[in-house]
This record gives structure tokens, C-alpha cells and sequence, in this order.
């Protein structure tokens, strides 16, 4: 029973994005798959993790309830995306993209990388089956309490055995509706779920650059996001983070198919609202990025083409975000503490503000944690110069709204990181030590998306 | 379709001929991103072996078969030989872990009617149910003890 709650989720997410038809018109037909996949799988995951959670609130989790939601969202899905067969494709009017030669090499030993980290990765997840120490002391311990209901959920009661009660609950919620239909709390459950939010991940950056500029360059992000070890390893901690790093750039690529000047698509920007509603939804982080991005979505197009086309490109972007968001809001308001870094008073934020070593304190780790994305000899940060180097930058016209779009949403979210940990209650040291690589991890796929939409592909 | 889909994939027209700079920059990327991912995964098989990475599962392994004796919505008070500040949390956090949805308090003097006894050094658990006013409901071995307040 288990496994059916853990597949039908994905498969309802897959049939939903297939409906949609937002990729249809994306070439090659590898990356339109690894789109509707790759898009699919954590839509279906966040939207049965939010009706999950609903049905804890009412008091109606139960192995029977949970199975039943999951047929009937699976069902709904096959009847729209069989309904979807009879939609005339749309016409691709972007000119065909040249071939690179050496494309069969590169996948192949693209494939060679994955497998040898993938066959690391899988002893490392049997070895530590309970995750690193998050995992088992704050997200997947909330999945128990979430999957073990014998009655409504008992919110603040809880919370004060779990630490960081104001946490969202998105991949508690999916792993919880797993357990909860399983009768049982097998740990192959958020160990199967960080493999799955790593393939989501990888699909999504190879298939949204192959789409936007060439298969080529989508190999050479592939490199560039598998040497970043500190950012792979995050499958395997059972942590929330990958989960939003994989929002996020689902978020974003969306915004920079949907922003296109060729073929503005207002159910892409729709997409990319859910996605960042969903990205809320897992972790505080999130509430972040969907602020900052609902306000790109609607100020970049706004300041290039108009006020008007400004808001036609918001209107379904914050539209879409607003089921999730309100679960998210609900949390949030009645049944979590305020978060302790809002709970401060004005003189102690204006003194960290004014205190110049905190500010060198943080600039110095993000500068040491960058050195430690990868291993010295295969460092992203090293690949990256290199390409860039020998490609060197030239970002499409048609790209250039999503791009910057995309860009300043970006670095208003790091922004917004450096601020919080400018103001953070904790000690700065330890909250750096702990946090700051699983935040590069958060970025890191953005990031490079971003990148190699600037960067000429080797077909130019 | 799918057979007008594969004509005109057929018919996208061939890349100029790439620069040598540029295949040799891709070429490098390619290998050591190859190598990287070779020593990523001699790292992580060796990691992967040590014994301090299951640690955290063997320590929940051993409350499995709490959950036979303790139904899941009871609330226990929590008796160990290494007490919670001396550990910074890790061993109480763990039990907690393997035994939710139950609720474990930090410690033994909170009213509950289940006592889990999580212990590391040889034990008693007949004297010290005895010492304390419980009586033993299970000793499931390796440190791990049921105990109920007597009188109940």
C-alpha cells in the first residue's frame, strides 16, 4: 500500500503536466520528456503532500483516506492527459537548433558520472538509513507524527517535540501519507524520496537548457551540477533542502519558457506560481523566493514592455500560487510559534545591522563555502571558467526578460539569505557552519540554469 | 506525429565546425568532471563503511519493538544512565525518533504512566524499577526497558 501511495502521487503529477501541454513545443522530444517528468513527479508530490495535510487537520487521516485520495487524484490525472491526446500540438515556431557532433560522447560519459556517483550515493543512503541529523531530528520525525495520527493533528502539542515548529511541511506531508497507507514507517520511504528529488532536479536543468539554447550546453550544466558534491550529497541527508532547490528551478525555468518573446505562455508563468507556492510550502526559504519572485514576474516584464504586459504575466503566476500559499499562510498564522529571528527587538536587529564583523563573518563563508562546492580537481567553479573561457557570454534577445527576471529574483534571495544571517538570534558562526552549504544547494541549479543562458553553446 | 516529429529533427541542420579551443575546453570538462565523479564515489563507498555512519540506525534499531507494548498516542517520560544535557540531545532525540508518534519527555519525573529506559552501561532494570516505584513492563535488551508506574 505504501508504494502506492508513494508512485500515484508522481504518476498524477506526470499526467497533470502532460494536460497542460506547457512543453509540447519544446525540441528535442528528450527534453520535452524529461520536462513533462521532471516537472510532473514534485507537482504530484507537493499537491498530495498539501491535501494530506488538510485531511490531518480535519481529523480524517486514515490508510483508507489516504488511498482513496491518491486513486482518485491518479484517476483525475489519467482522464485529463487521455482527454489531452485529442489537443492538436502547437506549432513550434522557434528555427531549428544546429547539432553539435560529439552530443553521443558527451551523454555518454555524462551517464558514466552519473552512475559512479549514483552507485556512491545508494551504500551511503542503506549505511544511514535514518538521514543526517535534521532528518531524524526535525523532518522525517514530524512525518511520524504527521503518518502516526489516531486523531486531528496536534499542531503546537507536537511542535515542541519536533524544534523548529515553524518549519512548512511538504516533505514531511509526502513521506507521511506514504507511511500512513504503509501502516508502518519504513525508512526506504525519505531515502526513495531524495533519490527521486535528485533525478527531478537533473531532468529539469538538462531539459530546460536543451530547450531554451542546445543539447550541448545542457551536457556540459550536467558536468558542472554533478561536480558539485556538497549539492548531490544533499540526496542523501533526507533534508528539505533538495526538495527546494528542485522547486525552485522548476520556478524559474518556467518563468524563462514563459517569458519568451516569441510565445509568451501564461499557463508556463501559471506553472511557475505553482511551483513557487510549492517551494513555500517546503521550507521558510521558499515564502522568499515566491515574494521576491511574484514581484519579478510582475516589475521585469512591467519596466521592459509595459504596465499592462507586466501584469498579464502576474496575474497567472500569482493566481496558481494561491492554493498552496494559503495552506502555507494557515500554517504558518494558527498553528506554528513566530519564527524566533522575527521575535527580536529593534535594538538588538539594529545592532547586528551596525556590526561590521558580522557582515565580514558572513561575506568570508560564502567565499570558503564556494571553495567547497566540489573537489579541488573537478571544482564546478573551475569547469565553469573554463567554458566560460572558451565559449564566452551572449544572452538571446528572446531570453532576455526571463533572464533577468529570473536573475534578480535570484539575488534578491541571496540578499535575503545574507540578511538572515546578519540578524539571526543563533550564534553566527554555528548558523553559518550548519546551514550555508545546504543553501548553496538550494541556488546551485538555478544558478547554472541561469548561467547557460548566458553563455554561448558550443554550436555558436 | 511522431514520424513528421522525426523528420524535421532529421532535418535540423548540422553545427558549424567548432572551434578547437572549444572542444578541447569541453573535452576537459567532460574528463574531469569524470574523475571527479570516480573519486566521489571512492569517497562515498568508504564512508558509506564506517561504522559511525549507521550509527543513528543501529541506536533506533534497538527500539523496533517498542511499539508492541506502547500504543502509538501515549506519551512516555524518558530514564537513561547518560542524561539529556550530558549528550547534547543525540541519544534522547534518537529514541524519540524510533519511537514516534509517542511523545518522549526529557525526563524520568514527569507524570507519565510509561517509562522508556535507554541505557548504555550494564543495567539493573529489576532494581532500578525497584529504586524508583515502577515495575518493569519489558526488557527488550540492549539498554532498552518498558516501564509502567506501579500502582496504575
Amino acid at each position: 500500500m505504501g508504494l502506492i501511495a508513494f508512485l500515484l502521487p508522481m504518476a498524477a503529477g506526470w499526467c497533470f503536466l502532460y494536460r497542460t501541454r506547457v512543453v509540447d513545443a519544446v525540441e528535442p522530444r528528450w527534453a520535452r520528456h524529461a520536462l513533462i517528468a521532471a516537472l510532473g513527479i514534485p507537482a504530484g508530490i507537493g499537491i498530495v503532500s498539501t491535501l494530506y495535510f488538510l485531511l490531518a487537520l480535519l481529523g480524517a487521516a486514515s490508510p483508507l483516506a489516504v488511498l482513496s485520495m491518491n486513486v482518485v487524484i491518479a484517476a483525475a490525472g489519467a482522464a485529463l492527459a487521455w482527454k489531452a491526446r485529442t489537443i492538436p500540438a502547437p506549432v513550434r515556431i522557434e528555427p531549428d537548433k544546429p547539432r553539435f557532433a560529439w552530443n553521443g560522447l558527451l551523454a555518454l560519459a555524462l551517464g558514466v558520472s552519473f552512475a559512479f556517483v549514483l552507485a556512491g550515493l545508494i551504500p551511503v543512503a542503506q549505511s544511514m538509513s535514518c538521514g543526517e541529523w535534521d532528518a531524524w531530528s526535525i523532518w522525517n520525525l514530524r512525518a511520524k507524527f504527521l503518518g502516526g495520527l489516531t486523531g486531528p493533528w496536534r499542531g503546537f502539542e507536537v511542535s515542541r517535540f519536533t524544534g523548529h515548529a515553524d518549519y512548512p511541511l511538504l516533505v514531511p506531508g509526502f513521506i507521511a501519507q506514504v507511511w500512513m497507507a504503509q501502516g508502518a514507517t519504513p525508512q526506504w520511504v525519505p531515502a526513495l524520496t531524495g533519490f527521486v528529488f535528485l533525478f527531478a532536479a537533473f531532468a529539469l536543468l538538462l531539459g530546460a537548457i536543451a530547450a531554451l539554447r542546445t543539447t550541448s550546453a545542457a551536457l556540459l550544466a550536467g558536468f558542472a551540477a554533478l561536480s558539485t558534491v556538497s549539492f548531490v550529497y544533499l540526496t542523501v541527508m533526507q533534508y528539505a533542502d533538495l526538495p527546494l532547490a528542485c522547486y525552485y528551478l522548476a520556478a524559474l525555468a518556467l518563468v524563462l519558457i514563459g517569458l519568451r518573446s516569441v510565445e509568451r505562455s501564461h499557463r508556463a508563468l501559471a506553472l511557475a506560481g505553482l511551483f513557487a507556492s510549492l517551494a513555500a510550502w517546503t521550507k521558510n526559504e521558499g515564502l522568499l523566493f515566491l515574494a521576491v519572485l511574484a514581484a519579478c514576474v510582475w516589475l521585469v516584464p512591467a519596466l521592459k514592455e509595459g504596465w499592462k504586459r507586466g501584469l498579464a504575466a502576474a496575474a497567472p503566476f500569482a493566481l496558481a500560487a494561491l492554493p498552496a500559499l494559503a495552506v502555507t499562510l494557515a500554517f504558518k498564522l494558527f498553528f506554528t510559534p513566530a519564527d524566533p529571528l522575527f521575535r527580536q527587538g529593534a535594538s538588538t536587529l539594529l545592532h547586528h545591522a551596525t556590526d561590521i564583523s558580522r557582515w565580514s563573518t558572513i561575506a568570508k563563508a560564502f567565499v570558503v563555502q564556494a571553495g567547497s562546492l566540489g573537489q579541488p580537481w573537478s571544482h564546478p567553479l573551475l569547469l565553469l571558467a573554463i567554458l566560460a573561457v572558451a565559449l564566452r557570454f551572449r544572452l538571446e534577445p528572446r531570453l532576455a526578460t526571463g533572464v533577468a527576471t529570473a536573475a534578480l529574483a535570484l539575488v534578491l534571495v541571496l540578499g535575503g539569505y545574507c540578511a538572515v544571517y546578519l540578524f539571526t538570534p543563533n550564534d553566527l558562526a554555528w548558523q553559518l557552519n550548519t546551514s550555508l552549504s545546504r543553501l548553496y544547494g538550494q541556488v546551485w541549479p538555478s544558478l547554472l540554469l541561469l548561467l547557460f543562458m548566458v553563455l554561448r553553446t558550443p554550436e555558436e | 506525429l511522431s514520424k513528421s516529429k522525426k523528420t524535421r529533427i532529421d532535418q535540423a541542420p548540422p553545427a558549424p565546425a567548432t572551434r578547437p579551443r572549444v572542444l578541447l575546453a569541453m573535452a576537459a570538462v567532460a574528463l574531469l568532471a569524470l574523475v571527479g565523479a570516480l573519486n566521489f564515489y571512492q569517497f562515498l563507498t568508504a564512508y558509506a563503511a564506517q561504522p559511525a555512519t549507521s550509527q543513528t540506525a543501529r541506536l533506533a534499531d534497538r527500539f523496533s519493538e517498542v511499539s508492541t507494548v506502547v500504543p502509538p498516542g501515549a506519551r512516555l517520560a524518558y530514564l537513561s544512565d547518560i542524561p539529556v544535557d550530558k549528550d547534547s540531545g543525540a541519544l534522547h532525540s534518537t529514541a524519540q525518533y524510533a519511537i514516534a508518534p509517542r511523545l518522549l519527555d526529557t525526563t524520568p519525573d514527569t507524570p507519565r504512566q510509561w517509562i522508556l529506559g535507554d541505557f548504555y552501561q550494564p543495567y539493573d532494570a529489576a532494581r532500578t524499577a525497584q529504586e524508583r516505584g515502577l515495575e518493569v513492563v519489558r526488557d527488550f535488551g540492549n539498554g532498552v526497558v518498558i516501564f509502567r508506574r506501579s500502582g496504575r
